[in-house]
């Protein structure tokens, strides 16, 4: 644009006369190096915003998302495996639904203050209904122990309140913090062409007015233009490095953080489920066939049919470091042991000895069912942690590498614009 | 306006759009959320309001109660006939019964040992200590209401001992013993509700297990009241408790065994029908109903019958004669 500029005013400038065609060339320089730097200004602040959104919006919504749904769904294995222990519930057990409860309710008060208006009204389901599942669960509790079996009745309405309502709309928040956190990484990752074009065209624009002016006026350099030069060439080069840089990050934060966390999720979403599915299929005694089933697949979701494929081969896969992969392999281990396990007890209890499958079944200690799947557990979250630590780390890293980027716009732009005016100026005033 | 002048005020327009574009803000509308909201009861899983009533067969008639007569004394347990479902049963070492897991008195876990206890569970240990010397040689499989023909049907079960009731219809698909409990299907309310038969039901709700006979007989009442269905007959308590329903209606006998769960109920209401009970078998095996048929002989003879009506249902007055047991040959 800006050599055939020169080459208009050469061809079709005839006419004008000098000081007219510098007022053009000013106007148009001011014109140009405004856009660009209104341009430049904009995405610098909109990038800043959007990273602001993954470290302090989208991002915790997320990792309050993964909690509260770990929350309730723990809540709910943990509620139906007390009750397959006779008599009274082990006292581990119930400190770990009470946990559990407590987290959820936590992470739904912090969730509901960030929240977008669809998030609103499905936090709002669970607000609503969370304190009906666990009045559900206490009058469970109460009959229970009474003997009575009304107990098994509350605690099968409790259980399905939660699967059917409280978890989905549980995983609708996480789903849709996670697609937000996505697509504005997706948007910050973004290379800034237009800033580039509009800087380059600035550059060239100044370049070409200086040409002009030395033909014009017989000084080689003018130094207003030189400094606005200057000025157009260190925006430039600020806002594509440190947009590109920060793009470059959050890009790094997407494929090993965001991306990662998703695999991870659904790994403990598949664990969780699989856990409540044993106890559910205890629970039914015999006719528990839907859930033994819905045991197998999910397991085979998570480590596939020979323990080495599944989403957690997937995530270390991707894991983008030793840590990351170590306590993976640390999760896939529990996971084999526990389907070697859990086959122990579907024997038993195929074989008509119910009661031995339930002892097994809700035995303590580490190398128990509850131990095995409390280390699985605390695998998956350790590697979520890392990760959701990951990506918080790598869009703040962005967000500083824009820092001072907005302030040196507009002063460079002011700079830029008044050299313009300052070189030009005494140019027209020679023809007074 | 001077050239200087201009670059300030360009500066300084350019300082504005920056400070607008920090710190924009979009004005929340006030929210009345609260004024929504709403407490709602959750239903237990399964049901159907209003509940889906089967269309009644046109079943032959017949003597409902009539059963096959048992073959002379009993094999002695460990000896049972060559090719007989009994051989069957003793070769794979136990026995295996449908039942329902939370009828309180009939057949329920004890929650001290988690076993289950009940008068249709001490049935279904008479049957296996008659197999095989053993009360213990049981696998229990719990069932719903709706599953108690299918499973007899696809041989997942050997026997089905679940408050069944004993009809022409379901003589069709399936064989039954003679006659363990008679039975009158009544009405449970909560206490003080006003509610004295189905004819104060009318277009109200009344709770009853999905395939059950009494879901009909609640769709029949002159009075028209709603039938619900559940899994369960213990999930109708759970909807009567909550409100959800404003009775249950279903035999006397499982009644009693809801009420005992619940002090603020009462069971009410004239007999609105006559429902014998009777173990399901497969129509392949009438050696194993004649087997059984013995075994219930045996039973009502020696007063263990009567002892563990006493033990159990004590709460539906003292003993009564057990049901006569009434063969077609």
């Amino acid at each position: 644009m800006g050599v055939p500029a020169v080459l208009f005013v050469r061809r079709f400038g005839r006419g004008i006369t000098t000081p007219d065609l510098y007022r053009l060339v000013a106007a148009g320089l001011v014109l140009l190096g405004l856009t660009a730097g209104i341009v430049a200004f904009a995405t610098a602040q909109h990038r800043s915003a959007l990273l602001r959104d993954v470290v302090a919006v989208n991002g915790p919504l997320s990792v309050g998302a993964q909690e509260l749904y770990r929350s309730l769904s723990d809540a709910d294995a943990t509620a139906s495996n007390a009750f397959l222990a006779n008599g009274a519930e082990p006292a581990a057990l119930r400190q770990r639904y009470l946990d559990d409860i407590a987290r959820a309710t936590a992470a739904l008060t912090v969730a509901l203050g960030d929240a977008d208006e669809g998030d609103t009204a499905r936090l709002a389901v669970l607000a609503d209904q969370l304190p009906v599942y666990t009045g559900l669960v206490e009058t469970a509790r109460s009959y229970n122990r009474l003997g009575v079996p009304l107990g098994a009745a509350y605690l099968r309405e409790a259980s399905g309140l939660m699967r059917e309502t409280l978890l989905p709309a549980a995983d609708e928040v996480f789903g849709s913090a996670q697609r937000r956190l996505i697509a504005g990484q997706r948007e910050a990752a973004g290379f800034p062409w237009v800033v580039l074009l509009l800087g380059l065209v600035t550059v060239g624009s100044l370049l070409a007015a200086q040409v002009l002016v030395a033909r014009r006026s017989n000084r080689v350099f003018n130094r207003g233009l030189l400094a606005a030069s200057l000025a157009a060439l260190i925006s430039l080069a600020w806002t594509t490095t440190a947009v590109g840089l920060a793009a470059r990050q959050v890009d790094i934060g997407h494929r090993d953080g965001s991306a990662l966390v998703s695999v991870l999720a659904d790994a403990r979403r598949a664990a969780l489920q699989a856990r409540a599915d044993e106890g559910l299929t205890l629970v039914a005694r015999g006719s528990g066939a839907a859930f033994e089933k819905e045991f197998g697949v999910v397991l085979t979701e998570l480590i596939g049919v020979d323990g080495r494929g599944g989403m957690l081969a997937g995530a270390s896969a991707r894991a983008p470091s030793a840590a990351d992969r170590a306590v993976i392999e640390e999760a896939r281990g529990q996971a084999r042991r526990w389907r070697e396990l859990h086959g122990q007890v579907r024997k038993l209890d195929d074989s008509g000895d119910y009661l031995g499958a339930v002892k097994l079944a809700t035995a303590a200690g580490p190398d128990s069912l509850s131990g095995l799947f409390g280390r699985l557990d605390a695998a998956i979250s350790t590697a979520l942690d890392q990760t959701n630590e990951r990506v918080h780390r790598q869009a703040s890293h962005a967000g500083n590498a824009l820092g001072g980027l907005a302030l040196a716009l507009v002063l460079l732009t002011a700079g830029l614009l008044t050299a313009v005016v300052v070189g030009i100026r005494p140019r027209i005033g020679e023809y007074r | 306006m001077t050239p200087r002048m201009r670059a300030r005020a360009l500066a300084a327009a350019l300082l504005v759009l920056s400070l607008s574009a920090g710190c924009g803000s979009d004005e929340d509308a006030p929210r009345a959320a609260t004024a929504e909201a709403k407490g709602v009861v959750p239903r237990p899983l399964n049901v159907q309001d209003p509940a889906d009533v089967p269309s009644a067969q046109p079943a032959p008639s017949c003597v409902p109660r009539a059963s096959l007569r048992p073959a002379g004394a009993l094999p002695k347990p460990g000896n049972m006939p060559a090719g007989t479902a009994m051989a069957r049963i003793a070769k794979r070492g136990r026995l295996v019964v449908g039942i329902d897991q939370n009828a309180y008195l009939f057949s329920f876990a004890d929650p001290a040992t988690g076993d289950l206890v009940g008068f249709e569970i001490d049935l279904a240990r008479a049957i296996a200590k008659a197999l095989f010397g053993d009360p213990k040689a049981i696998q229990f499989r719990a069932i719903t209401t709706a599953d108690r023909i299918p499973v007899i049907e696809r041989g997942e079960v050997d026997m089905v001992i679940r408050t069944m009731t004993m009809t022409c219809e379901r003589w069709q698909q399936v064989s039954f013993s003679t006659e363990y409990l008679s039975s009158h299907q009544r009405l449970l309310v909560r206490r003080g509700s006003g509610i004295r038969d189905f004819a104060d039901l009318g277009g109200r709700k009344v709770c009853a297990t999905r395939g059950s006979t009494s879901i009909r007989a609640i769709a029949a009442q002159p009075s028209r009241p709603v039938p619900v269905s559940t899994d369960s007959t213990l999930d109708c308590l759970v909807m009567l408790q909550q409100g959800q329903v404003d009775a249950v209606s279903t035999i006397d006998v499982l009644l009693a065994g809801l009420a005992a769960q619940d002090p603020a109920t009462e069971i009410t209401g004239a007999a609105v029908s006559d429902e014998p009970s009777g173990i399901g078998i497969s129509k392949k095996s009438p050696e194993l109903v004649r087997f059984v048929n013995g075994v219930l002989e045996g039973l009502r003879a020696d007063g263990t019958w009567a002892r563990s009506h006493q033990r159990w249902l004590s709460s539906l007055g003292p003993a009564p004669k057990p049901p006569a047991a009434v063969y077609r040959d």
